[in-house]
């Protein structure tokens, strides 16, 4: 029985994945034929579905580019930089398309040193990261049963080959917590033509700035109907909930 | 002498005699806003000690020049008068009723006061009234359309009505055209005007100011009024019943000349944005246009400069038509275009043209295209977006000559690549894996199913050796594995013996043999003898035929040991076929 239902999920996982990369096809070929619409339609039945891909949030990025909705293409081009944190033309549509956006924020001042530990950090998607852990993991453990079972002159080796795979599978461990916690950070698109940032979470408070689609916010805490946002220069303040897009 | 006398004699008797009048007296009645009025204050019977009226009681006026002073004094059948005139400018506020009120004076010792003048402000741009109430001078604004696209050429024509002697008008103040690019008319120096009837009255027109705008932002949006001042001859007005026969033309005495500022009204022009259906992106020219490309020369040598003129011409805004968006291709260095204009201004539109002129050097040999000019305007009679285009040009450069005097060989100089466009990265083409959406992969059971999987074979390992020692040590578990030991060696010994090796197959034998019976008996061969074996064997409870058939095993490797091989292959095949007999017998038994 138990067989049986391992097969049945099997299947069911190979269906989803070939529908998903069908859905995908016919993206593409509405996108060589300029059907903007069209191949945002297929992408994003995919993504309905609760499944992504870098490569498919690019591509959104791209269709919504073309569209000209700026805004919704940068949330894509974000997402797709999270999958795929090495990829220049990820990084390069993505300056691109934050040149049509009304807001400028000049970043807080950064030592070059955290800038560099960052690009550290995003050398590797959390996924390869994770696949490091895997093997090291493995390796570790075909080592160990070796050293436990095996004779001959090769225990001296065997020793060191495990020393050495637990460092490793330390070292990608911290690095893949590391790498998830920028990965999760709650940052999110302005999907609003243009909203305002209050003092606190009421519109009888000070309205501190306006803010425009497309620009980019860390996300706070949430009261009700309001968000926290602290934008790229530091400045923080509430603005409605349902006018950003997480990322 | 005496003469004199009695003239002042007669003078002074009359001053102390005659009786002061002090009188106000508006030039007009009815005026625009913002139109200067004259209000002479007249003081009659008296030229000396009398003080300058003031006048503060003003209603909806306010006070724009004067006072001006004049004293006149005539002698009339030997009865001298005079009288002393003081002339101030007001100017109405706002459109409605406006008085110059009371004014007092005192002249030797006794008040005089004036009556109330009561005056009517019109709105600015109303016609120009005289003071018998005929509209006799007058300026009219008159767009050629209320309602236009942004950049559409609107045409305004400034008329001047006019039913009297003017002369030539002076524009005091130009209008402020907020919003607007302006383009003045080129006029004719002589004015000719025209009979146009205008409500019913006869006037003579002359167009005195025409302007073509174009609005550079959509909304409702305002033309100032123009205000300009007509020197217009008028009837001299008998204020003492002179007789109207002098008041024929005929008699140019009995006229004056009259400054009369005449305005406009502001006009409301209605500015629609362009459409959105169909817009290019890049700038577009609102007109009607077409463009022409054209290089003086078709065949150049690398490195010799090649002029590219580009004419867009056409009507509408010239001066601010935007530069062409033309590719030239990188081979060319190029430089910024030269750019001219030729306007003309007039009758009825602003036409003209636009040149750019680029100077192109080629640097590379081969023939170089450059690609079509595609020019986007907005045709705002057709209300449709259209495009002036030139045909490509071709360009065929040769080699040329090397520039540098050492260098003989043929060869271009190197440089920069440069990138004649931006866009973004093409779409990629394979979906990559697919993850579940906002979550992390350690979040997928199947991370910790690869992660637990190892230890927990690792583990399992670990318990099923152990088991299995522990399980090895027991007599049973022992001597299952003697026997598939000695089954083993068995098969070897019966390879052997095939092969014709008849030493090795017995010394085979004899391990097997041997290996069961140390474990059935107990008693190991290097410390028993066979009789030992012999004894155990039967104490243990197996049988008699069984230790024969064992015994004559090992008698028969012995023989082959020490007599040399002499055995034959049945004895050794039997042998082996009945220690394997025995060996069955005692699997089935254990």
């Amino acid at each position: 029985m138990m067989r049986v239902v391992c097969v049945i999920l099997f299947v069911c996982g190979l269906a989803a994945v070939a529908l998903a990369d069908s859905e995908f096809d016919a993206g593409l070929a509405a996108y060589q034929n300029s059907q903007w619409d069209a191949a945002i339609q297929s992408w994003e039945s995919i993504t309905a579905r609760g499944e992504t891909s870098g490569a498919l949030e690019f591509n959104l990025g791209n269709a919504y580019f073309r569209k000209g909705d700026v805004p919704r293409a940068i949330l894509h081009y974000e997402r797709a930089r999270k999958l795929l944190p090495r990829d220049n033309d990820v990084k390069q549509n993505l300056v691109l398309a934050n040149r049509g956006i009304v807001d400028q924020i000049l970043p807080q001042v950064r030592l070059e040193l955290w800038n560099y530990f960052d690009g550290l950090r995003d050398t590797l998607s959390p996924r390869v990261l994770l696949w490091l852990i895997v093997v090291t993991n493995l390796s570790l453990v075909l080592a160990l049963a070796l050293y436990r079972f095996g004779r001959g002159s090769y225990q001296k080796l065997l020793r060191q080959t495990i020393v050495g795979t637990t460092c490793a599978l330390c070292l990608a461990t911290g690095w893949y917590v590391w790498r998830s916690a920028s990965f999760a950070d709650d940052h999110a698109i302005v999907m609003a033509e243009k909203t305002d940032v209050y003092s606190s979470p009421a519109e009888t408070s000070t309205q501190l700035l306006s803010l425009h689609e497309g620009t980019k916010v860390k996300l706070g805490e949430t009261l009700s109907e309001w968000i926290e946002v602290e934008l790229a220069d530091g400045r923080k303040g509430w603005m409605p909930k349902q006018d950003v897009e997480k990322i | 002498m005496i003469m004199r006398a009695v003239l002042l004699l007669l003078w002074l008797s009359s001053s102390v005699f005659a009786q002061v009048q002090f009188t106000a007296r508006a030039s007009r009645t009815s005026a625009p806003v913002g139109e200067p009025i004259e209000v002479t204050f007249s003081v009659e019977g008296a030229a000396s000690g009398v003080p300058t009226p003031q006048p503060q009681a003003l209603t909806n006026l306010k006070l724009v020049g004067g006072p001006s002073t004049s004293t006149q004094t005539s002698i009339v059948n030997g009865r001298v008068s005079s009288s002393k005139t003081f002339t101030y400018f007001v100017s109405g506020i706002a459109p409605g009723a406006a008085v110059v009120g009371p004014v007092e004076i005192e002249v030797k010792g006794r008040r005089y006061a004036t009556a109330p003048v009561n005056l009517s402000i019109v709105p600015a741009g109303t016609r120009s009234k005289s003071d018998s109430g005929k509209e006799d001078v007058f300026v009219q604004v008159i767009p050629d359309k209320r309602t236009a696209f942004v950049g559409e050429q609107i045409v305004l024509t400034y008329k001047l009505y006019f039913s009297a002697n003017i002369f030539a008008p002076e524009i005091k103040e130009l209008p402020k055209a907020t919003g607007f690019w302006t383009e003045e008319f080129e006029l004719p120096d002589q004015l000719v005007p025209r009979d146009e009837v205008v409500e019913g009255q006869s006037y003579k027109s002359i167009v005195f100011r025409k302007v073509a705008l174009f609005a550079t932002t959509s909304g409702e949006l305002t033309v100032d009024p123009l205000t300009a001042v007509v020197q217009i001859e008028r009837q001299q007005k008998s204020r003492r019943g002179r007789d109207p026969f002098f008041d024929d033309p005929f008699f140019s005495f009995g006229r004056r000349r009259e400054a009369v500022e005449v305005t406009t009204r502001p006009l409301e022009l209605n500015i629609k944005a362009l459409p959105d259906l169909g817009k290019p992106t890049g700038e577009v020219a609102v007109g009607k246009y077409t463009a022409s490309a054209r290089v003086d020369k078709m065949q150049v040598q690398a490195n010799d400069a090649v002029t590219l003129t580009i004419q867009i011409r056409g009507t509408g805004n010239i001066k601010m038509l935007p530069a062409p968006a033309i590719t030239i291709p990188a081979d060319f260095e190029t430089f910024e275009p030269k750019v001219s204009e030729q306007v003309k201004r007039g009758p009825d539109r602003i036409t003209g043209s636009k040149t750019f002129e680029y100077v192109l050097i080629p640097r590379a040999s081969g023939t170089q295209m450059i690609p079509p000019l595609t020019y986007n305007c907005f045709n705002p009679e057709t209300q449709s977006y259209e495009t002036a285009g030139t045909p490509p040009i071709s360009i065929e450069v040769g080699r040329g000559t090397s520039r540098g005097a050492e260098s003989a060989l043929p060869f271009e100089a190197k440089r920069e690549v440069k990138t004649v466009g931006q866009d973004i990265a093409y779409a990629k083409t394979t979906p990559g894996a697919f993850t579940p959406l906002h979550e992390l992969p350690h979040q997928q059971t199947v991370f910790w199913v690869m992660l637990g999987a190892p230890w927990l074979a690792f583990a399992g390992l670990v318990v099923a050796v152990r088991r299995r020692d522990e399980i090895g040590r027991t007599l049973p578990a022992r001597r299952r594995r003697a026997l598939r030991h000695a089954r083993t060696h068995l098969l070897s010994a019966e390879a052997a013996s095939a092969k014709g090796n008849f030493v090795e197959a017995t010394r085979l034998l004899t391990v097997a043999v041997q290996g069961v019976l140390a474990e059935w008996t107990g008693l190991s061969a290097s410390t028993h003898t066979t009789s030992d074996w012999e004894a155990e064997w039967l104490v243990r409870g197996h049988t008699r035929e069984q230790w024969t058939l064992l015994r004559e095993a090992l008698e028969l490797s012995d023989r082959s040991r020490f007599a040399g091989g002499s055995q034959s292959l049945q004895d050794i095949a039997k042998s082996i076929a009945d220690v394997r007999a025995v060996f069955d017998s005692l699997e089935r038994s254990s």
